[in-house]
């Protein structure tokens, strides 16, 4: 009788425990940490530019929300963003804006998040500067 | 002599009004906001609010022929819920397929040199081209200059059957049928 009542206990105990690890995993879900994982590719930002320039939906297919690693020369330095070789503007998120120069050469990982035909631009977000 | 010096007299004028004419040319034209704000939502009381705001969205203004441009990535739009993001791509928007949502319009009856630093109503009118799907937008904007700064604010609604996405119906009650679309935008000279 008493091994009953614990065997029911504990299981209560455990749905409300799994009930709990779904719902929050259904809406409490975390955002993808870009500056923590992996980059899928590293390429010049020139390469990348002329990869959307000669087939943009290919482009799209190969690198859209992927995680990138980007070198090239800072070309502009905005409040939250900047531009690599004219081609690639790299937004940083709120206050993760690093001290840059222009003319320096660096190298950045972000999220692709696709091409600006108004920018003729590729825009990465997300973006971190990475130290080699 | 006398005719001379009208001729001369002409040709300075005519050298002052070309110059200033150009000058006027330089002093207006294009104007650029990369970081305009886009809002969008469909929350229905009661439920988790859907909701989700692209922070860098392009605009390009030409203030000579009142022609405005906007694009905004749809991977940009970001979702306080992941999971509701992840569905926002995947399932609705098809952001793989479809990228971007591009508006393409004129600013109607607007003189640029008359805009001060309190709004002025300005209709606009122009195409959403969204899901490979077209939509034309006629709604009042707010404008007014903040300093050299242009700032354009307003909002519209559409809903999800004008670009074809089908809402299922286990979602349907938690999803607005009219989705709110605002926007702030800060445009500067280029």
């Amino acid at each position: 009788m008493k091994r009953k009542k614990v065997l029911v206990l504990s299981a209560i105990l455990v749905a409300i425990i799994v009930g709990g690890v779904v719902y929050n995993y259904v809406f409490n879900s975390k955002h993808r940490d870009i500056a923590n994982e992996e980059a899928t590719v590293t390429l010049s930002a020139k390469q990348l530019y002329s990869d959307f320039e000669n087939d943009e939906s290919q482009a799209t297919t190969k690198y859209l929300d992927k995680v990138i690693e980007i070198q090239g020369k800072i070309t502009a330095v905005e409040d939250t963003g900047l531009v690599l070789s004219d081609q690639i503007q790299v937004g940083f998120d709120a206050n993760q804006m690093p001290k840059l120069v222009d003319g320096k050469s660096i190298t950045v990982k972000g999220r692709c998040v696709g091409y600006d035909e108004l920018l003729e631009m590729v825009k990465i977000d997300q973006a971190t500067v990475i130290n080699k | 002599m006398k005719a001379t010096n009208k001729i001369i007299i002409q040709l300075l004028f005519s050298v002052v009004v070309l110059l200033s004419a150009s000058s006027l040319l330089n002093a207006q034209g294009k104007y650029i906001d990369k970081k305009g704000k886009i809002t969008f939502e469909a929350s229905e009381e009661l439920f988790e609010p859907v909701k989700a705001t692209n922070e860098s969205v392009t605009v390009i203004l030409n203030t000579e022929t009142n022609e405005i441009a906007s694009l905004a990535l749809m991977k940009s739009f970001r979702f306080k819920n992941s999971l509701m993001e992840e569905h926002f791509n995947e399932n609705y928007i098809e952001s793989e397929t479809y990228p971007k949502a591009t508006f393409k319009g004129n600013l109607l009856d607007v003189d640029f040199s008359k805009i001060t630093e309190t709004n002025t109503e300005v209709i606009v009118d122009g195409k959403i081209e969204l899901r490979g799907k077209e939509k034309e937008i006629r709604t009042t904007l707010n404008i007014k200059k903040s300093g050299d700064s242009i700032v354009i604010q307003g909002s519209f609604n559409v809903t999800p059957a004008d670009f074809d996405i089908e809402i299922p119906s286990i979602v349907k009650n938690k999803i607005a049928k009219e989705i709110n679309v605002s926007l702030d935008f800060k445009l500067n000279q280029k």
